[in-house]
């Protein structure tokens, strides 16, 4: 009920009023269609582009043949690792074969055959001929 | 996101989500908030035209300030009242209201149920209380339609208008006070019956 201290002949009362600010909750203005596709044409426009888009369809590369050479290089860690390891081992061989005379006298004296070879062992060639220099 | 998702989420998260290019979400927040701005402009200008401006840019102000939005902070829709607020202040003060559209413009009740003469009385009521909020200081006006027609706490007044909660308190009053001034004599034309 209205406050009827507040009234006198006329007078909006409390309740009244109440009513009043009732009335245009209840019936508020709904948006027009154009005003919300105008908005939603907005929202679209300034809406960042942050979604990732759907990838092209991308044809896939072929997977590679291997051969054998390609089996065994991958399980070596790869052709230029096992290019590496085949100079290697042609540069053993080549030393094997040539025996070369540091490499006789130094291979003498660690088996301890004789000590003549240990005194004609010159591990640092040319440097007698340095040191004379000076 | 489907449709039907974006009915739970909060203001916040939608808004997050139109900011990392969620196609639903602008809807979802247009048809939630939308109809919120343009009711609060439509009574601060009394001007449905104008109202619809204002509530097209302040949501062009919110999707602009999407990318940026701090979850928690604030409230969606307090940040919308002030933008709201501060928009139709502007246009007040440039001079561009209309009144007498404003009458014009009044919404209709929508609702069928509503007779003829009780239409005619709903219309005349909302109408005779635009003109009354019309003639309300501008404070005043935008206290009274925020607690009394929007439904806002004063707390949440105080942080949309940028003023104590004191103030908001004392505005509404005097708000209350004015209105029914400027309402006496006609409470029978707008159907309220003297009590015996």
């Amino acid at each position: 009920m209205r406050n009827r201290l507040e009234m006198g002949a006329g007078m909006m009362g409390n309740d009244d009023l109440d009513d009043l600010f009732a009335v245009a909750r209840a019936d508020g203005p709904v948006p027009s269609g154009d005003l919300v596709a105008r908005v939603l044409a907005d929202a679209a426009r300034l809406q960042p582009d942050t979604l990732v888009p759907p990838r092209s369809p991308v044809p896939r590369s072929p997977v590679p043949r291997r051969n054998l050479f390609g089996a065994i290089a991958a399980i070596f860690g790869g052709g230029p690792v096992l290019a590496g390891m085949g100079s290697a081992a042609v540069a053993s061989l080549m030393l094997g074969f040539a025996q070369p005379a540091p490499v006789s006298a130094l291979t003498a004296l660690m088996e301890g055959q004789t000590t003549a070879a240990a005194a004609d062992l010159d591990v640092a060639t040319g440097i007698d001929a340095l040191i004379s220099e000076e | 996101m489907p449709r039907d998702m974006t009915a739970e989420l909060s203001d916040d998260a939608l808004l997050v989500l139109y900011a990392n290019g969620d196609g639903m979400a602008a809807r979802a927040l247009t048809q939630r908030l939308l109809p919120v701005v343009l009711g609060y402009a439509s009574r601060l200008l009394g001007n449905r035209t104008e109202a619809e401006d204002v509530a097209q840019e302040a949501m062009i102000r919110l999707w602009r300030i999407a990318p940026d939005w701090r979850q928690g902070e604030a409230k969606v829709t307090s940040w919308l009242y002030r933008v709201v607020t501060n928009l139709c202040t502007d246009r007040l003060r440039a001079g561009r209201r209309r009144r007498a559209e404003a009458l014009e413009d009044v919404p209709e009740p929508a609702d069928g149920a509503l007779d003829a003469e009780g239409a005619m009385i709903a219309a005349d009521r909302m109408a005779a209380l635009q003109a009354a909020l019309d003639s309300l200081p501008e404070r005043q006006r935008q206290a009274v339609v925020l607690r009394h027609i929007e439904g806002l706490t004063n707390p949440e007044i105080a942080e949309v208008l940028g003023i104590g909660v004191e103030a908001v308190e004392s505005l509404t009053a005097r708000g209350k006070r004015a209105l029914q001034a400027l309402l006496a004599g006609r409470r029978e034309e707008l159907g309220y019956e003297e009590s015996a």
